[in-house]
């Protein structure tokens, strides 16, 4: 226990170097590792006991040896033959080749031959099979000694490092890793620390911006392609103040890409495990294609916009254009039926009459339509009375329906107050869009008007008006696509009741516009139930007083 | 009142609709003085007190916008009494109009009931 007590404060021997080794091989008896204990304590110098530095080399926990100049094995400790499973009476005279395979034995052997050679000392990496026959890596360092007979030997330890180089290998692996994609990924990379010193830039990245910065012009501007970005608002510059950027926009122009490319950048601060900011980091994507693309739909659109605008402007004028002559038709032919016409006379300007009114519609429906296009109608409120306006509808059905001997009626709940704020002209178009459509396709029946409260709200209610026919009806399939534009019910319909198939789409639009909704439930042979729902407001006392 | 009072000034540049419009005032019951444009519809106004004024906006030379403010100007110039300005078009901008001085709409095509109607509410007592 002393003993080995004072073996603790022995500092670790020297590693034998070679010249030292040579001269003092000459004075000592046995092995030979000095000891620098501090004698003034009265420490027995341990170097005489023999017993205690065979003890020291046995019990080592790393495997020890000692082989002849030819190689052979002279010695082996307990921890080698519980390593490497060997017995060491059977081994002791062996070689390497006995216990390892023939290539290693021979590396080993020439790299041994070297230390006896140079009388230098080796440390060196060596792959050796353990107990299990499983090969581990090893540190082996190795020495010559010079035993008491003068004979040149060789002293080897082994440490187990295969742990630590598996850690190695998993960490040089994920570097590569990173490396590889860092190097094959499309997007530029670009790493700085916390001062701006640039750390990676990936190939993308100098693919990018090129290495050199010295031919050509560099730029960073923001989407207007003209505006420099500050430095202190770049993605990276942002990144390094702890800030984290997401897809800012940025236009490059390099020598590498003259015309310049857009490029999405994202940036993120990069903190070490303890917070602390040590740089930032980029990552680019050129979104130049897609930005092409969004700048030629972009133009696009406007030239359709443009277009669109041309055609509604073109359509109105025309319309004008045809109201003027459309005026004196209808006006003058008024004048003609009130002048005492004979009968015939009076049959044919009533047919003049009713052509040119039919052509009025028409006109009027395309010029009402190419305005709602342009967005160039409004709405505009004033104060209805929605039992008028359905009586008006009556009214204005009472003649034809009577012809075609169809009755007409409407009614109207009782919860609807007598005067309401709406766009009466407007309400009023749909409203005879509907009704003159019932009549057109019912043949026999009756046509009912009806107008209920659907539902309230601040200030007013939403309105329901409903025309039900017992028409033709229209099919489920057709129901959907009744309001779009041009439209009929069925296609050959158009020259059986005429009309350009605008009426309802146009009647969409309008209710739309006063932020209403329309529909229809129908089915097909046995009439249909056309709806449409407009926001109503309620009358100010003050007001409905005046 | 005299026949004089029973006028109405006309501003058209169709010639066939000036001929319907002072064929229906007449047979309204009143006088229709018709002129072409802008620029006679001022120079009438200026001399000839006129019932009400029916003006057509879109004409050349002088439009009815134009003419509309130039007639409201000389009233108010003169201190006369202001004669109702209806602008008689197809699709007139709203505000625009009363923006230049105008009271009311008629739209084209311009039928006798209609005309009736806006006779009647601006000039009950003539009517």
């Amino acid at each position: 226990m002393e003993e080995l007590k004072q073996a603790e404060k022995i500092k670790p021997g020297r590693r034998v170097n070679s010249i030292a080794h040579r001269e003092r091989a000459k004075s000592i008896e046995a092995i030979s590792i000095k000891s620098e204990a501090n004698e003034d304590h009265g420490v027995v110098e341990l170097s005489r006991d023999f017993g205690l530095f065979k003890t020291f080399i046995s019990d080592c926990s790393a495997p020890c040896f000692v082989k002849d100049e030819q190689g052979r094995y002279v010695f082996i400790n307990a921890a080698f033959e519980k390593q490497f499973g060997i017995e060491r009476t059977s081994f002791i005279g062996k070689t390497d080749s006995a216990w390892l395979p023939a290539d290693v034995a021979k590396k080993i052997r020439a790299q041994e031959i070297g230390i006896f050679k140079d009388q230098v000392t080796s440390s060196a990496r060596e792959e050796l099979p353990n107990a299990q026959g499983v090969n581990g890596r090893w540190m082996v360092h190795k020495f010559p000694i010079i035993d008491s007979l003068g004979r040149c030997l060789l002293g080897g330890i082994a440490f187990d490092v295969t742990a630590e180089q598996q850690k190695e290998e998993q960490l040089r692996e994920k570097g590569e890793l990173l490396e590889l994609i860092l190097n094959n990924i499309g997007d530029p990379v670009i790493a700085v620390d916390e001062v701006g010193g640039l750390l990676l830039f990936n190939p993308a990245a100098i693919k990018l911006h090129g290495l050199d910065n010295a031919r050509g012009k560099y730029g960073l501007f923001m989407p207007d392609k003209v505006t420099r970005y500050a430095q202190d608002q770049l993605p990276l510059a942002r990144a390094i103040k702890g800030e984290e950027v997401r897809d800012l926009e940025l236009f490059v122009r390099t020598p590498y890409h003259n015309e310049g490319i857009t490029v999405s950048a994202s940036a993120q601060p990069l903190r070490d495990k303890e917070g602390k900011l040590r740089g930032g980091a980029a990552v680019l994507r050129d979104i130049t294609p897609r930005k092409q693309v969004e700048e030629a739909l972009l133009a696009a659109r406007d030239e359709a916009l443009a277009a669109s605008e041309l055609k509604s402007q073109f359509v109105s004028n025309i319309s004008h254009e045809l109201r003027t002559p459309m005026s004196g038709v209808l006006g003058m032919t008024e004048l003609l039926l009130e002048m005492g016409l004979e009968r015939e006379q009076k049959e044919l300007a009533t047919y003049i009459y009713e052509s040119a009114q039919n052509l009025l519609k028409v006109v009027n429906e395309l010029l009402d339509f190419s305005r709602l296009e342009a967005g160039k109608l409004r709405v505009e409120k004033t104060i209805l009375e929605v039992r008028d306006l359905l009586e008006d509808c009556v009214q204005n059905l009472s003649q034809s329906a009577a012809h075609k001997k169809i009755a007409v009626e409407c009614s109207v709940d009782e919860e609807i107050p007598s005067s309401l704020i709406g766009d009466k002209l407007r309400i009023k178009q749909v409203l005879t869009n509907f009704t003159s459509n019932a009549l057109k396709f019912t043949e026999k029946g009756q046509i009912k008007i009806h107008a209920r409260v659907a539902r309230y709200f601040v200030g007013g209610m939403m309105v329901r008006f409903t025309i039900s026919d017992t028409g033709i009806g229209v099919p489920q399939a057709l129901q959907d696509t009744l309001f779009q534009p041009f439209v009929q019910a069925d296609g050959s319909n158009t020259r059986k009741y005429g009309g350009v198939g605008l009426g309802l789409s146009i009647c969409r639009r309008l209710v739309k516009l006063m932020s209403g909704d329309i529909g229809v439930s129908s089915v097909a042979g046995q009439g249909s139930d056309f709806w449409f729902e407009v926001p109503l407001e309620v009358v100010e006392k003050k007001n409905h007083e005046q | 009142m005299s026949s004089k009072a029973k006028m109405i000034l006309v501003v058209e540049d169709d010639e066939t609709l000036r001929l319907l419009a002072t064929k229906q005032l007449a047979k309204l019951g009143f006088e229709g003085h018709a002129v072409s444009d802008g620029s006679e519809a001022v120079e009438k106004a200026a001399v000839v007190d006129y019932l009400l004024i029916l003006m057509d906006i879109q004409m050349p030379r002088m439009d009815g916008i134009e003419a509309t403010s130039a007639i409201r100007q000389l009233e108010t110039k003169r201190k006369n009494q202001r004669v109702p300005i209806i602008a008689m078009t197809a699709n007139p901008d709203k505000q625009r109009c009363l923006d230049a001085g105008m009271d009311d709409f008629i739209f084209k095509p311009v039928m006798l009931g209609q005309l009736r109607e806006l006779l009647d509410r601006w000039l009950p007592a003539a009517s």
